[in-house]
């Protein structure tokens, strides 16, 4: 027997393993198709250009044109109200939605917390635009909030088509996308870690910081990234509350396409708009890992090697 | 003994500090202020004026109106159309990944199609449907793939792709869940392959599979930004009507047909949560809706 | 207690065919990302024996099991069970049973349906189906229960389930992973016995994988200590006890006082070692030669304890007398050498210990306990 050499294997559980795999090619085949190819055709279009008033699209000249007509003022200042208003906005969420979380997992006896779990989601299964719209009316001049500002003598306030009606929307439409995965981090928090915690001499606000915290910070990262990226891209919510003064980058892309028929700018700008959100992704979680580095160098305990 | 009796066990309740309270009294605004809107809806479906935004008095002529203008009808029953099919493609395109990501396989390509499933999941909407428009346009016209011009067969396949990620992230929390050992047992006892799959794999797996299912249908009947672009004149589901009625007049008929539809996905999502409970009750284990929601 | 007893096994699930519980492992080796689980492993296991594979995780016990049963292949060697070499035979085709170690009882299917599974599929009759399950359940005494779901039993009950599930398909082979591991410890000990005699009315061949050297000696015929995907001895419980091949079985199997020192005159009758703390001599002698560094091993209860130092002779060490405590029918005495050596005696019940903590003691053993191993 030669100790040396691997022989092949010849295991009929690789061959099962693989058979398994197998199931998995049809969703790739169908992402690939129907998922990367369009996206690489974008891809391409966004190099090329509109050649005439009727015609969407021709990449007979390659050039980086599109990006540099995409970057133009009108264009990066809506971008700028997007990146601010989504930044704005995925704060806010996470300031409100982490104490209804907490509250919901932590101080909510079980039985309850399937009920606001459902609570949570019954307005998010309920359709995105129409609660929207529900906003809308309650913005608009003739609800009753105005009617109330009215009879208090106020006037009718402006509050539709303002960036701060989007801000509020958007707020309002991704609050369930922070409470959810915040709550499933402190749902399986292990109350004895914070009891271990207070047993070992820390009050409620270090518990919190220094025990809780870092455990959902996962969480926090999560609903940071499901809130973030969705509101940057939006579309309908600048649409049915922003007016001319509250339009979002979502809502240029879709124009080049559906107004102008500008398949070549509009696809630089889809791409412009991927390549933002995941630079900011990016340097959000590096700015996580710094402050994460820095905290622990802070909070290093030395442990004197004992002799041997 | 005379101590003892200074106090009877059950007064020394410990009442709820102010932190406790103040956290309370933020939960409780905070469901105030996700379901205010759709309480909004809900109300002005019985608006009898002309106008949704400005009230004009109860009735349910908007429930009559909703119910017999056919551009409403015809765009829910595409809606539902659309849900019912994506949801099946979705259920068997992520159920079978989901198994094979979760039985992992070993191979990188998972680790690949992983990846790509959570890019699915992140990319902005209207990334998405901006570049399904012109690819659907190429393949029908170019390719000659004549049935992807069917507004309905474009729907189907646009709603489907986040869909199947979902489908596949809540298969694969559950296949996770069960230990090998059981397909390994069944295999001990006789079961050839095909019939460990039936007997074990599938029923253990099933209330995933119709969570996922269930869940894809409400994405799709929610969805509004791909579906306006991909859909066609002749297959306009319900959220694109009421989006295209935004720019000229929005009807009380829109929240008649809401609220019901918003009941529609209230029977869905019960009939979820009865899948997951009862499966839980079976096997005496079982998967969180939230945390099949948030995709672990 | 009748919940854990377990019955006279009915006379249709006791094995007919004496030949069929025979497997043979030959040269079996097994690769995992290019290391070796198991290594030319060669084992004969007799119809009807109860052997069990013991050693510590990764010593590739459950390996080897997993391979009988055809969970995975070998990638050298073969294995024959019954006269008949597996080769690539899937499980669902080996004359092999297992009880897995979480047990695996299907969550959805009741514990009549559970012990059924394996019938259905081995084409047993349908009219026969539902008696082979009575008695199988009647045999762990579990009848009571065949309607609840596994998740509303017990982990005991639950393995007793698993057991009947595997048994009443009537195996050549049973095969057990470390299905004691979940139980507490008095309802482990009281299955151990039942097992035992579960299996010596049975006459199946158990293969039984654990890491519990006392479940090992309580029930098998024979013990193969597994190290590194090598088997580093085989033999009784008895053999292995009193002539561990190695250092590593004599630490392994029960407890030991370890002594290390340098070899000072061997022959075929007798060693001499000295050590830290004084000179060992051994008249059963070790694969050592003079010069050499080699490793005493003295049990427990062959050490006695006087008061007093030591005199000056072989086999006796002064030592500090540091604790008694009282473990079931044996005094456990703690004592520490000059050396800092901790030497360990083991006293029945009833003997006195002539000193109080923290005397000078002798700890003296007779020249035939020791075993000297090469270092």
């Amino acid at each position: 027997m030669t100790a040396l050499a691997l022989p092949a294997p010849r295991t009929a559980g690789r061959r099962l393993r693989w058979s398994i795999g197998v199931l998995a090619a049809p969703i790739t085949v169908w992402l690939l198709f129907f998922f990367v190819a369009p996206f690489l055709v974008i891809l391409w279009y966004s190099f090329g250009r509109k050649p005439s008033l009727y015609v969407t699209h021709a990449n007979d000249v390659l050039s980086l044109d599109r990006y540099v007509e995409a970057l133009n003022p009108t264009f990066l200042a809506v971008f700028g109200r997007t990146l601010q208003i989504s930044l704005i906005g995925t704060l806010l969420c996470l300031v409100i939605a982490f104490p209804m979380a907490y509250w919901m997992a932590v101080k909510l006896p079980a039985r309850l917390q399937g009920i606001a779990l459902a609570l949570v989601l019954v307005p998010y299964w309920t359709n995105f635009l129409v609660r929207t719209i529900g906003w809308q009316i309650v913005l608009s001049p003739t609800s009753f909030v105005a009617d109330i500002s009215r009879g208090l003598g106020l006037g009718t306030p402006q509050l539709l088509y303002t960036p701060g009606a989007v801000q509020l929307g958007v707020v309002y439409n991704y609050l369930p996308l922070m409470i959810l995965p915040l709550y499933v981090t402190l749902e399986r928090l292990d109350h004895r870690l914070l009891e271990a915690s207070r047993d070992l001499g820390a009050n409620a606000l270090e518990t919190f910081r220094r025990v809780t915290l870092p455990i959902v910070m996962p969480g926090i990262a999560a609903g940071l990234l499901l809130v973030f990226v969705p509101l940057m891209g939006d579309y309908i919510t600048p649409s049915v509350l922003g007016g001319a003064a509250g339009s979002m980058v979502g809502q240029q892309v879709a124009t080049q396409f559906n107004v102008a028929q500008n398949w070549a700018l509009g696809s630089a700008m889809a791409i412009v708009l991927m390549i933002a959100i995941l630079a900011v992704v990016v340097v959000f979680a590096l700015l996580f890992r710094l402050v994460k580095a820095l905290v622990d160098r802070h909070e290093r305990v030395a442990i004197v090697e004992a002799e041997a | 003994m005379t101590a003892l009796a200074s106090g009877t066990p059950q007064a020394r309740k410990r009442r709820p500090d102010a932190a406790t309270v103040l956290l309370g009294v933020w939960g409780v605004l905070g469901f105030l202020f996700l379901f205010f809107p759709v309480l909004v809806i809900v109300a002005y479906s019985f608006n009898e004026g002309r106008l949704l935004q400005s009230y004009q008095g109860f009735g349910l002529g908007a429930y009559a109106d909703a119910l017999t203008n056919s551009a409403i009808t015809s765009g829910v029953q595409v809606s539902i159309y659309v849900g019912v099919f994506s949801a099946l493609l979705s259920a068997v395109l992520g159920s079978l990944a989901g198994v094979a990501v979760a039985r992992r396989a070993g191979a990188r390509w998972i680790g690949w199609l992983t990846a790509l499933l959570g890019l699915v999941m992140v990319t902005p909407e209207i990334v998405n449907a901006v570049s399904l428009l012109p690819w659907f346009v190429t393949l029908g016209t170019e390719w000659g793939l004549t049935p992807l011009n069917a507004g309905i067969v474009r729907l189907i396949i646009a709603h489907s792709l986040f869909s199947c990620a979902v489908v596949t992230f809540i298969v694969r929390a559950r296949m996770a869940g069960l230990s090998e050992s059981l397909e390994e047992a069944a295999a001990d006892l006789g079961a050839p392959p095909l019939r460990r799959f039936l007997d074990i794999t599938f029923p253990l797996m099933r209330p995933a599979v119709i969570s996922g299912a269930l869940l894809s249908f409400t994405l799709s009947l929610d969805n509004t930004v791909l579906s306006s672009f991909v859909s066609t004149a002749d297959a306009t589901p319900f959220p694109v009507y009421v989006f295209a009625s935004i720019r000229s007049a929005l009807r009380p008929s829109i929240a008649a047909m809401s609220t019901l539809m918003l009941l529609l996905t209230l029977v869905a999502l019960a009939l979820v949560a009865i899948v997951l409970v009862t499966a839980r009750r079976r096997t005496g284990e079982g998967m969180s809706l939230a945390s099949t929601l948030a995709g672990g | 207690m009748t919940d854990t007893a377990i019955a006279a096994p009915p006379a249709d699930l006791v094995a007919d065919d004496p030949g069929a519980g025979r497997v043979v492992l030959a040269g079996v080796s097994k690769l995992y990302a290019k290391n070796w689980a198991v290594k030319s492993l060669d084992l004969e296991i007799a119809a009807g024996e109860f052997i069990s594979l013991l050693g510590p995780s990764g010593c590739g016990k459950t390996t080897t099991l997993r391979m009988i049963g055809g969970f995975e292949l070998p990638d050298e060697g073969e294995i024959t069970i019954g006269g008949t070499a597996m080769g690539t035979t899937p499980p669902y085709r080996r004359p092999v049973n297992t009880v897995f170690q979480s047990y695996a009882l299907f969550p959805h299917m009741s514990v009549a349906k559970n012990v059924a599974y394996g019938l259905k599929y081995a084409k047993v009759p349908k009219a026969d189906i539902a008696d082979r399950v009575a008695d199988a359940l009647g045999m762990v005494r579990m009848q009571h229960l065949a309607s609840r779901m596994p998740a509303q039993l017990s982990g005991g009950q639950q393995q007793r389930i698993a057991l009947a599930r595997a048994l009443v398909n009537r195996p050549a082979v049973l095969l057990l992973d470390e299905p004691m591991s979940a139980l507490d410890r008095k309802l482990r000990e009281e299955m151990q016995i039942e097992l035992k005699l579960l299996q010596q009315q049975l006459g199946t061949t158990f293969v039984f994988v654990t890491h519990d050297q006392e479940e090992a000696m309580t029930m098998s015929d024979r013990i193969a200590v597994m190290n590194g995907g090598r088997i580093e001895q085989i033999g009784s419980p008895a053999e292995v006890y009193d002539r561990p091949s190695s250092a590593y079985v004599a630490g392994f199997i029960g407890q030991q006082n370890f002594f290390e020192g340098t070899v000072t005159g061997a022959d075929s009758t007798a060693v001499a070692v000295q050590v830290a703390d004084g000179a060992v001599h051994a008249t059963r002698g070790g694969d050592v030669a003079p010069g050499a560094a080699a490793v005493v091993a003295v049990r427990p209860e062959s050490i006695a304890v006087a008061d007093g130092p030591a005199p000056d002779e072989p086999n006796a060490v002064t030592a500090t007398l540091m604790s008694v405590s009282r473990l079931g029918s044996y005094l456990q005495v703690v004592t520490i050498t000059a050396s800092g050596q901790k030497v360990m005696a083991r006293v029945p019940w009833g003997v006195e210990i002539p000193a109080t903590i923290g005397a000078t003691v002798t700890c003296r053993w007779p020249a035939d306990a020791p075993m000297v191993y090469p270092a």
